[in-house]
């Protein structure tokens, strides 16, 4: 299977893509690339059979993130960790406008780390354009419970954001 | 979906589900079809597009975080080492080579014992009879009367109205000028493998990698470190191929049907590296500008610079 698939070729298309959605995902871009790269590694490895490979590689990684002692010590720091947490990421903001981008960053990673971890995977997974089963695969449940939980997700996240819109706009 | 089950309204799962067209067609079919009468759930759906849209914004808002270089290449790395690891393995867990371990085993053990050697020089004269490579291994195995008792026994086999008799009968006493010609030894088959490493030194400040021909199959690896000597190297299925070195670095000599991967180490005192893959545009690689440890991979398929 792996000389059937060209690894580098899908390393530099979905890379990128994994990164920045494991960023989001965890706020903390060490933690994403650890987790993008044991995906890939383990797509060499254990190459899946009959799933679409960025399915698999988006799902792979963020059981990397839930599933690794290291990933399970931060994610106890997430889920109690402060709203002050500065957001993470590599590219910092600028200085014009680091304020204000700065204070919006923090309200939507403060809102998204309200979430429980099965919302925020189906929500960004599904930002990132997945389907419901393939999302349903990386989460461990149904298809059907997966518009469960992005209505449950909208709602809370739509209710913590609301508020603060218009003043930060 | 609820709509299908009986329920007078869809559930907000079923929304979220339509609002994604992720129902099948029929499903939202009827979906669409209440939606075109029912105000209340229309008014639903257009709350989660609206939530939606507004999630989808503030999540926007979040940095668009892009992996630096480093730790790009330190994925890239432990992806490469994941693939020669696999084929390594992968090699070694094949059928013929299993076979081959078994049969490496077999006569490890057989030979280390004198019933042993017996047995395969029995087995050798048996099957391909009295000639110069069965007399060759019956005496490195110091089993010399083993082709003396198969001799005797073709003589007495021997039919009596054949020519000279007593000449067939005897054993033949072989000198040097008396022995037939041995015939030509077959050429080595390589097999898949790892070639030995080939160094190499430019005489300049770049360095040249020149591949004869696009591959069917493989992938170049450029590893830039500090090494006092460049060194190349083909890894796994290198039958036909070839690493010479030249005044300026190294040549390759593939051939397009050639599959195998190749793993050249640079050393990073040089400037830059140069390589052409067959009528391709010669790529240029600043080595003053890369990090240490740093890895290209080229694809010979395509010969683009990864």
């Amino acid at each position: 299977m792996e000389e059937r698939l060209n690894v580098t070729q899908l390393f530099l298309q979905h890379y990128d893509g994994l990164y920045r959605y494991l960023v989001r995902l965890t706020g903390d871009a060490d933690l994403a690339a650890d987790a993008a790269q044991e995906a890939f590694v383990r797509l060499v490895e254990r190459p899946p059979q009959d799933r679409h490979v960025r399915a698999w590689l988006f799902a792979v990684a963020t059981n990397v993130v839930r599933d690794t002692a290291r990933a399970r010590v931060r994610w106890m720091t997430l889920l109690t960790g402060s709203p002050d947490r500065a957001p993470m990421g590599d590219v910092g903001p600028g200085p014009d406008d680091a304020a204000e981008s700065a204070e919006r960053r923090k309200v939507v990673r403060a809102a998204l780390d309200r979430l429980s971890w099965k919302e925020r995977t189906v929500l960004l997974m599904r930002e990132e354009g997945f389907a419901h089963h393939e999302i349903a695969d990386a989460v461990g449940t149904t298809t059907g419970s997966v518009g469960t939980m992005i209505a449950r997700a909208l709602n809370k996240l739509a209710g913590e954001l609301a508020p603060t819109s218009e003043s930060l706009r | 979906m609820s709509l299908l089950t009986g329920s007078r309204h869809p559930g907000d799962e079923d929304l979220i589900r339509y609002m994604d067209h992720q129902l099948d067609r029929e499903a939202h079919r009827i979906m669409g079809a209440h939606l075109r009468t029912c105000a209340a759930c229309t008014a639903r759906l257009e709350g989660y597009e609206r939530k939606s849209a507004t999630v989808s914004e503030w999540l926007h808002l979040l940095p668009a975080a892009m992996p630096d270089d480093g730790k790009r290449a330190v994925a890239l790395a432990a992806v490469d080492r994941a693939r020669f690891r696999r084929r390594g393995v992968a090699s070694f867990s094949s059928t013929p080579m299993r076979a081959a371990a078994a049969v490496v085993l077999f006569l490890a053990v057989t030979l280390a014992t004198e019933p042993g050697r017996a047995f395969v020089a029995h087995g050798v004269v048996k099957l391909a009879g009295p000639g110069p490579v069965s007399t060759r291994l019956a005496e490195w195995l110091g089993q010399d009367e083993v082709l003396h008792e198969q001799r005797t026994l073709a003589a007495a086999d021997a039919p009596v109205a054949a020519p000279l008799p007593s000449v067939a009968a005897a054993p033949r006493v072989e000198t040097p000028s008396a022995r037939p010609a041995a015939p030509e030894p077959p050429r080595p088959r390589i097999k898949p493998g790892m070639s030995a490493p080939v160094t190499f030194t430019p005489a300049g400040p770049d360095v040249t990698l020149v591949f004869n021909s696009v591959q069917g199959v493989g992938a170049a690896t450029l590893w830039i470190k500090d090494v006092p000597r460049a060194n190349g190297q083909v890894v796994t299925h290198y039958a036909g191929e070839g690493l010479v070195p030249t005044r300026d670095g190294l040549e390759v000599r593939n051939t397009a049907r050639s599959n195998g991967d190749y793993i050249i180490t640079i050393p990073s005192r040089f400037r830059f590296i140069r390589v052409r893959v067959a009528d391709s545009p010669e790529i240029l690689i600043r080595i003053s500008k890369s990090k240490q440890e740093w890895i290209w991979t080229i694809n010979l398929q395509t010969s683009a610079l990864q």
